[in-house]
């Protein structure tokens, strides 16, 4: 009855009060392991930190939680992971600024797979992600479809995207002019040729729910979340006996300043880079961006800013107004909590990026940018006024803007797991699973991401996305 | 003694010099080996100390295991982790153990029985990697303690009633198997049922070999465990009356309790945890030997006790070099090594081999001779013994095929595939395993 007596010793220390923990230790002590080890864990506070464990995830957003997630899911008790995330509010991260769009309408048949694989799991996400003691898991989700436009130049581009789109399972439906004037009349077709828009599988969730809910049962299922941030990466050279072989080097401890201002080390086997708009510098850290040779080669992961404008449309369309997507890269939905209030944005062309130093909001940037396009497009938007905005990073992939996932060809122990761009929180789970099956089977094989490992940056081979961000 | 506790000695003298220390221990080791001839029932006598067969084969398996000990522990050397302490740490050990095989008095034996303890003890917390490591060290010792103060009370009261504690003189032993006899039979066994360990008394050892550096885990299932054992067949003899009638609780729990233990191990995902389990079932089938009292029980249990001495250690070894590469000994991360460390897997078969008794090794002469002294006190046993032995190859080959074969993590890399040192070491385990087999006269003994 050891158990039971840790958990007792561990309540009576934190001044809680005794009989509800005499009777919770009772309850641990009859009942699942499980419950014992989720009950004690809900105590720890952030501020311990582990010497030592299996697999180190650094950056607790929405990729890091789902990796540790599916690694403690499949390994349970057998593997120790830990999850650095140096901001508990979450602030500035990716994941909690994003709107939550999922979509399955992408150009390279990865990202729908990986799309499509992170929907079947959010559809059964009451019963995966249900941690005891909580409330059912809910994520609000709203389905609704993307709708996306293309020129008279775009449309045999538009064509293979959508014939790959219905190969893969995709529930999509081509729209010709005529069809999309009948079935939203509040839309100026202009000179519009053709329009894709998704039936079912899209819509948009609240991303902070699946970021707490993936937190949640992560740790229930035993994975430690530290609150630091890590400082220092260091590695051990192997030297092979004989002289044939080239050293070897591997990293090996994390150092990491907790939130107390304490500096602690972590050793590691396995380190998952999953840091968001921050993973370029994390890799910079380690080695990777200022070495020689294959070292030379940064993790191209750097934050871009983008602005989200919360706009108030009185007369704007409500009721099946999809997630709209105009070719110049505009793009708005409506905000279904509220009334008539919409949220839009869009990317700004290379030229044009923002500084990314703080998340200040540029409104001039709306209305030149964006409300000549709304308002051609929406005849109903000219009307609108601009209710709030905020800025979010996106982890923003230089190369490609595309996922890097895969171990680094030098640093063979560091698994990269970030540079989605901007949809990053729609294949977050997807991504924590292809993440998890590298660290435990060698390779992704649920889908397979040969062309999204760390080598096509090596071999400058860029997987863009074509017409579709 | 005189040699071997003097050449310690002095080199304790020494002790801020590695290789210095290195290559004493060798030199110790060879003495050793020169003299090992049985040529007296009993030889090498001193106040105190005397030395027969058995005693003096598990005085060199402890300078062997100590020198093996320093030569894998290369990384404290290298991260300057306190090395005069190890070191002292390692020697005192050593002198303990000499003086505990080669005591002819039993309290002498228990002094230095409970005193090896105390290296031990420092070995974990001080050289050991994770914070468990003092609910191990706890363990280790309390669940020792224990059960070893019954045996000073018998020991006191064997004084008291035969005048003598010299194990040469109480041949009478304890008469009759009622009443105080019981008491006195189950006080004085159950410090060795622990220290072997029996099944229902070996929570300490998962925890102590698994929080233990390289050379903790080495000695402790080198010879620590064979303590146990020797300690019992010193003390068996003096109870044989009581022993007759309840040999059957030891056979029960050992046999039985391996079976289980066999079982537990296919669920492991520590390597190390793996191999201490194992060791548990290795020794439940010698407890099973002695306990019977015949002569190829005798011989069977020293011969595992020395085979599985080497083949653990070496075991313990191999999961180091791992985790020294890898840095995780969990079996779900450190997979494919073969890929790896090709050369390793030399190593990995030999000792694997050696520890699900296939031929040539030498635990397959001792589970041999083991079997037939168990199954001629019961038939019935039969089933268990060959499930025991059954499962024993289970999880050693699940071992090897988990941690060996497989893709590994990423691209194909060789990770340093051994230093000279390591293919030492690793040589010095196995080759007596195998090669030991063919004169058994060594470790055999002529009743």
């Amino acid at each position: 009855m050891y158990g039971p007596v840790r958990h007792l010793r561990q309540c009576l220390l934190l001044h809680k009060s005794w009989k509800i923990n005499l009777w919770n230790s009772i309850q641990a002590g009859c009942g699942w392991r499980k419950s014992l080890q989720y009950t004690s864990r809900c105590f720890s506070d952030g501020n311990e930190c582990p010497e030592s464990c299996d697999v180190l995830v650094v950056g607790g957003g929405a990729i890091g939680s789902s990796i540790a997630y599916h690694l403690k899911e499949r390994a349970r008790g057998d593997l120790s992971v830990v999850v650095i995330e140096r901001d508990t509010t979450y602030k500035q991260a990716s994941t909690v600024l994003s709107l939550g769009n999922i979509r399955q309408q992408f150009s390279v048949a990865e990202n729908i797979q990986l799309s499509m694989n992170s929907m079947k799991f959010l559809k059964e996400v009451h019963q995966r992600l249900a941690v005891e003691g909580f409330d059912p898991p809910d994520l609000q989700f709203t389905p609704r479809g993307y709708l996306f436009l293309a020129l008279e130049d775009y449309v045999e581009q538009m064509r293979e995207n959508f014939r790959l789109q219905m190969e893969l399972g995709a529930e999509v439906e081509w729209l010709w002019p005529r069809e999309l004037e009948l079935k939203f009349p509040w839309l100026q077709v202009g000179n519009v040729a053709a329009a894709v828009l998704g039936t079912n599988n899209e819509g948009w969730f609240d991303p902070w729910s699946l970021l707490t809910l993936l937190r949640r049962k992560a740790v229930s299922l035993g994975a430690v979340y530290v609150s630091g941030a890590v400082t220092g990466l260091h590695h051990q050279v192997l030297t092979p006996a004989d002289h044939l072989h080239n050293p070897h080097t591997t990293l090996t401890t994390a150092i990491v300043r907790l939130q107390s201002g304490e500096m602690k080390e972590v050793r590691f086997s396995t380190v998952v880079v999953a840091a968001g708009a921050w993973s370029g510098a994390l890799g910079r850290l380690a080695g990777v961006g200022n070495g020689p040779g294959t070292l030379s080669t940064p993790i191209p992961v750097e934050p871009r800013k983008r602005y989200v404008y919360c706009v108030h449309a009185p007369d704007g369309p409500w009721d099946d107004c999809p997630i709209f997507n105009d070719y110049t890269g505009v793009h708005f939905r409506p905000e279904r909590s509220s009334n008539k209030l919409y949220l839009c944005g869009m990317s700004p062309p290379e030229c044009a990026e923002p500084p990314a130093d703080d998340l200040e909001v540029d409104h001039q940037f709306f209305y030149t940018n964006i409300w000549p396009v709304l308002a051609q497009r929406v005849p109903a938007f000219e009307n609108l006024k601009v209710h709030s905005a905020y800025a979010g990073y996106y982890d923003y992939n230089t190369f490609d803007q595309n996922l890097i996932i895969g171990f680094h060809p030098v640093f063979t122990n560091m698994c990269i797991a970030t540079g989605l761009s901007g949809h990053g929180i729609q294949q977050s789970i997807a991504v924590g699973c292809a993440a998890m099956e590298c660290i435990l089977d060698g390779r992704p094989h649920s889908i397979n991401l040969e062309r999204f490992s760390f080598d096509r940056i090596l071999a400058n081979k860029p997987l863009k996305e074509k017409m579709v961000m | 003694m005189l040699k071997f506790l003097v050449f310690n000695l002095v080199l304790m003298g020494f002790v801020s010099n590695w290789s210095l220390i290195q290559v004493g221990l060798s030199m110790m080791c060879f003495m050793g080996l020169l003299m090992m001839n049985h040529d007296f029932c009993s030889f090498c006598l001193g106040y105190m100390m005397s030395v027969d067969y058995l005693s003096y084969i598990l005085i060199v398996l402890s300078v062997w295991i100590v020198m093996l000990m320093v030569f894998s522990s290369t990384v404290v050397k290298k991260m300057g982790n306190f090395c005069v302490g190890f070191l002292s740490v390692n020697l005192i050990l050593l002198m303990v153990l000499v003086l505990t095989f080669s005591s002819v008095n039993y309290l002498m034996f228990y002094i230095s029985f409970e005193s090896s303890l105390v290296p031990m003890l420092v070995l974990i917390l001080g050289w050991g990697y994770q914070p468990e490591r003092i609910q191990a060290g706890i363990y280790m010792l309390f669940y020792t303690l224990f059960a070893s103060l019954p045996l000073l009370v018998s020991l006191l009261s064997l004084y008291k009633s035969e005048g003598s504690l010299n194990m040469g003189l109480l041949l009478s032993g304890v008469i009759g198997y009622q009443g105080t006899s019981l008491l006195w039979y189950f006080c004085s066994v159950l410090a060795f049922m622990v220290k072997l360990p029996l099944f229902m008394f070996h929570l300490w050892l998962p925890k102590a070999h698994v929080e233990a550096p390289v050379a903790g885990s080495m000695v402790l299932a080198g010879v620590l465990l064979k303590l146990g054992g020797y300690g019992l067949i010193r003390i068996l003899g003096v109870f044989s009356e009581v022993n007759k009638m309840f040999c059957w609780v030891w056979v029960s729990l050992g046999i039985l309790g391996g079976v289980i233990v066999s079982l537990m191990c296919l669920r492991q995902v520590d390597m190390k945890s793996l191999i201490a389990y194992s060791s548990v079932a290795h020794m439940g089938l010698v407890l099973s030997g002695l306990v019977v009292m015949g002569g190829w029980g005798l011989n069977g249990a020293v011969v595992v006790m020395v085979g599985h001495g080497l083949c653990s250690s070496g075991l313990f070894c191999l999961a180091n070099m791992v985790y020294e590469r890898l840095g995780s000994r969990s079996l779900m991360i450190s997979k494919g090594l073969l890929n790896v460390m090709p050369n390793m897997g030399l190593w990995w078969f030999l000792l694997v081999a050696g520890n699900m008794a296939a031929p040539p090794t030498l635990n397959l002469m001792g589970e041999i001779s083991l079997i037939i002294s168990v199954v001629s006190w019961s038939k019935l046993i039969m089933f268990s013994v060959g499930m025991l032995s059954f499962f024993s190859a289970c999880y050693t080959l699940y071992m090897y095929s988990l941690s060996q074969h497989g893709l590994f993590l990423n691209a194909l890399f060789s990770c340093c595939s051994g230093k000279v040192v390591e293919y030492f070491v690793l040589l010095m385990h196995s080759v007596p395993l195998n090669i030991m087999i063919v004169k058994g006269s060594l470790i055999l003994c002529d009743l």
